[in-house]
């Protein structure tokens, strides 16, 4: 009963979170610059031709009427369609938000273990070389703006080299080597913030942990210092690096500029790309399933935290 | 940069001339051609099937051409072809009647002549071409071409067509003779008239009658070189050889592909060697391309510019001479090296380009402050004014009017700059466009084929940013359209361009030569003043 009532609880609350979202954005997208019949014409059409356009498309009634139209369309299950390419909302959104959770999941496979060894070996050695060399490298790459890093990538293994292909945008029918070849740059690009950003919480991590009582008293007791470090430690460490995890996977802020770069098409350059447009179908469509995949992704990141920590699961039994 | 000709005697070849090969006038080509042509019916003597055997030998057959574009293609509608990327691969499919190169010479495509009738030039009649057929089979007949022109100036016609030759022919007046001839009944005597159902208005291209406004994406059907395959909104176009193209042994290419790039992914992409032609070049962004030898940049004189617009209603600007005294401030020619690398025309504040041919004489503007501050002074500015210019960011349009700023700060007049996106300054409905409504503008025209499709400062045209209204200009405007003798023709235009210089409403500081880059392993490509690219005759090494 009482895990009944705490999914329900978590579903009206995600559901509401999608709505503000939704009505946020529907009403910022007013404010934005641009029109509509301005976009599907171009800059040579007269304004009386952009009026009739927008007068044939409906986007010139009153805001809340339009609101009121969108939000029954989509409590009904209807996404509509864009107003710029005549697409399904729904089936364009699914398709990009796929493309960039597969660039997301290359990054972090890539990025993930190699953080977490980094981490590691610089709280090991900590204040000595190793440690000194890590953490600044992190700090550097921390400092390096995506759009840099990604020119970067790109004049040395695509102009330089031609090693990796300067379109990201995987080719239909292409093989698991090709499509991997096509979107390995966009992911480093997309893994070198967060590489360095789970290495400095995986150190910080470990560092709390190696210190603390439990891990000193294991030491004392004679424990090896390898069962120390991976079986003691190592885990608690983990903790918070888990809730970052979440939020990165659940977050596709930094995918508009990369996606934007490497021309891919993913969901956040379609939520730009919508917003420019003022297709408002599609932008409403695109950030609601970006919030919808930041919920899920921070309720997974929870119940890890809860596999992780039997402090967390006690915690909530005895609640 | 590889050696070749920036500008190649005509326009219409694939001629590549080295570097210091020969001197020509390539003006009096133009203005010879563009006069001449539209009386002479016969211009099949120029067609395209004819000059591609003669002219240039293909270095290989086959290969898919990979172009890039900056234009976020929502949607391809040759109803209205909304961006360059749309255009582009719009007009491998469709084809219009008419076809013109840099040269602006009107060339016969889906037509095989035209002329006016009985010397009427507001009487039309084009033959059609025999044998066309669409790539579903349909025959290609004056029905396809009533019916599309029908759709394109329709009551309330959002196309652009409308906008642009809506005042010459309307509804109803495009009539078939018979299934081979088509007569255009215009509202008035146009000498260049084939130029408006010419590549210069892309939404002329010609579907079959069945076409539904809307389902090109679908069924992409056309009489043109090359067959949409596929297209993805805002990531490209896929396109493959017609094989029953009419013009036998055309196109050399297997294929095409138009990719949706920004201009520097479109530099790197070109300098990874994953992009073979950048149509639209501007030298900002693909300056890095300049000096090396894989790639070939090629410059058309065009009758693109940036006008500088300053509303004659509007204080300070109601009085000329403050109108003058800012153009007297302008340093043009080193707006021409220091924004253009060179790669410009002197503009002297009228409509009429030099590619048209008119040979207007006027003294050339030239940067004057002494006699700037004296108008000032005359105007009762003598401690100068502050005014807001609003601006587009598109190309050198931001660094152009930085330099204006700082020419102008020189006489005492302080400009206050905004530069706004394209969504911005083109505005929103129902409200005032910043471009059309504020005080002073610097806004990016593009090139047109004939001064007859640049009707901006005719009073109340909707593009009237100035808001200027000179009745003799506008009548002299509709004489010279109707005007085939080159004589009268100059003798037109030579007024048109000194009310326009001695009154100012815009500043036409200099005329943009388009720049176009490709690898050097693409041969084959004419120059066309606009982004239009005809890749019928192209090859790749």
């Amino acid at each position: 009963m009482i895990v009944v009532r705490r999914l329900g609880k978590r579903l009206f609350l995600t559901l509401l979170t999608l709505w503000l979202v939704a009505t946020l954005i529907f009403f910022l997208a007013e404010v934005l610059p641009g029109d509509l019949g301005r976009t599907l014409l171009g800059p040579e059409a007269t304004p009386a031709q952009v009026a009739h356009l927008d007068a044939q498309l409906g986007v010139n009634r009153p805001l809340l009427t339009q609101y009121i139209s969108w939000l029954g369309n989509v409590v009904h299950g209807n996404w509509g369609k864009s107003y710029l390419t005549q697409q399904s909302v729904l089936s364009v959104v699914v398709s990009r938000l796929g493309n960039s959770m597969l660039l997301a999941a290359f990054s972090l496979l890539m990025v993930i273990p190699l953080a977490l060894i980094a981490g590691t070996v610089a709280a090991l050695s900590r204040d000595r070389f190793a440690d000194r060399a890590i953490t600044v490298g992190a700090q550097g790459l921390i400092a390096i703006p995506e759009f840099v890093s990604a020119i970067i990538l790109l004049l040395i293994f695509s102009v330089v080299f031609h090693v990796f292909p300067t379109d990201a945008q995987i080719p239909s029918g292409a093989g698991v080597p090709d499509a991997l070849s096509h979107i390995f740059l966009p992911a480093v690009t997309a893994g070198v913030f967060v590489f360095a950003y789970f290495t400095r919480m995986v150190r910080e991590g470990m560092i709390d942990a190696l210190s603390s009582a439990y891990a000193r008293t294991a030491v004392l007791k004679g424990v090896p210092r390898r069962t120390v470090v991976w079986k003691h430690a190592f885990r608690n460490a983990l903790l918070p690096t888990v809730a970052v995890i979440g939020a990165q996977i659940g977050g596709f802020g930094s995918l508009v500029v990369i996606e934007s770069i490497f021309d891919y098409q993913g969901i956040g350059r379609l939520i730009l790309q919508s917003a420019n447009g003022h297709d408002v179908p599609m932008l409403e469509g695109a950030v609601l399933a970006v919030a919808l995949v930041f919920i899920l992704a921070n309720l997974g990141a929870d119940i890890l935290y809860g596999v992780l920590d039997p402090r967390i699961r006690r915690r909530r039994q005895v609640a | 940069m590889s050696g070749e000709s920036k500008r190649p005697p005509n326009g219409s070849t694939e001629l590549e001339v080295p570097f210091g090969a020969g001197s020509y006038s390539r003006r009096d080509v133009l203005r010879r051609g563009a006069l001449a042509s539209a009386s002479l019916g016969g211009l099949s003597l120029l067609g395209p099937s004819a000059a591609s055997a003669r002219e240039y030998a293909p270095a290989g057959t086959g290969g898919t051409i990979r172009l890039g574009i900056e234009s976020s293609t929502n949607i391809i509608e040759p109803f209205s072809l909304n961006t360059d990327g749309a255009l582009i691969c719009a007009q491998q499919v469709l084809e219009p009647l008419v076809w013109a190169n840099a040269d602006l010479i009107p060339r016969p495509l889906l037509a095989t002549s035209f002329a006016p009738v009985n010397n009427d030039l507001s009487h039309w009649r084009f033959t059609l071409r025999q044998g066309v057929k669409y790539n579903n089979g349909a025959s290609f007949t004056s029905a396809d071409v009533v019916s599309w022109m029908d759709t394109l100036l329709a009551t309330g016609s959002v196309s652009n067509a409308a906008t642009l030759t809506g005042s010459v022919l309307t509804k109803g007046n495009t009539k078939a003779v018979d299934p081979y001839t088509v007569d255009f009944m215009l509202e008035r005597a146009v000498a260049q008239f084939p130029l408006f159902v010419s590549n210069y208005v892309p939404e002329t291209g010609i579907p079959p009658q069945t076409y539904k406004v809307g389902t090109f994406a679908k069924s992409p059907v056309g009489t043109g070189p090359f067959m949409l395959k596929q297209f993805v909104p805002y990531t490209g176009s896929t396109l493959v050889r017609n094989p029953n193209y009419w013009q036998t042994g055309l196109p050399h290419l297997d294929g095409v592909s138009i990719r949706d790039l920004s201009l520097p992914a479109q530099v790197i992409a070109m300098e990874a060697g994953d992009l073979d032609l950048m149509p639209q070049a501007p030298l900002v962004a693909s300056g890095v391309l300049r000096n090396n030898s894989k790639f070939a940049f090629t410059f058309a004189e065009s009758a693109a510019y940036r006008e500088l617009s300053m509303r004659v209603d509007k204080k300070p600007f109601t009085d000329p001479r403050v109108r003058e005294a800012v153009a007297l401030c302008i340093d043009r020619p080193s707006l021409i090296t220091g924004l253009l690398d060179g790669e410009g025309q002197l503009g002297n504040d009228h409509i009429l380009a030099p590619i048209y041919g008119y040979n207007v004489k006027l003294p050339q503007r030239k940067q004057d402050y002494q006699k700037a501050r004296q108008l000032l002074e005359a105007a009762g500015y003598a401690n100068g004014f502050t005014v807001q210019l609003t601006a587009q960011d598109d190309e050198e349009i931001p660094e152009y009017i930085a330099i204006v700023q700082q020419q102008v700060g020189a006489i005492g007049i302080t400009l206050e700059l905004q530069i706004e996106e394209a969504a911005q300054f083109y505005g929103t409905s129902g409200k005032p466009a910043p471009w059309l409504d504020n005080i002073m503008v610097c806004s990016p025209w593009n090139s047109r084929a004939t001064q007859g499709l640049q009707v901006w400062f005719q009073g109340g045209n909707a593009f009237n940013a100035p808001h200027w209204n000179n009745p003799q200009f506008t009548k002299l405007q509709l004489q010279l359209e109707g005007t085939l003798e080159a004589a009268a023709a100059h003798t037109l235009a030579q007024e048109m361009a000194t009310i326009m210089y001695n009154d100012v409403p815009a500043i036409i500081a200099y005329w943009v030569d388009l720049p176009r880059v490709r690898s050097v392993k693409v041969h084959g490509l004419p120059l066309t003043s606009t982004v239009h690219v005809d890749l019928r005759r192209v090859t790749l090494s």
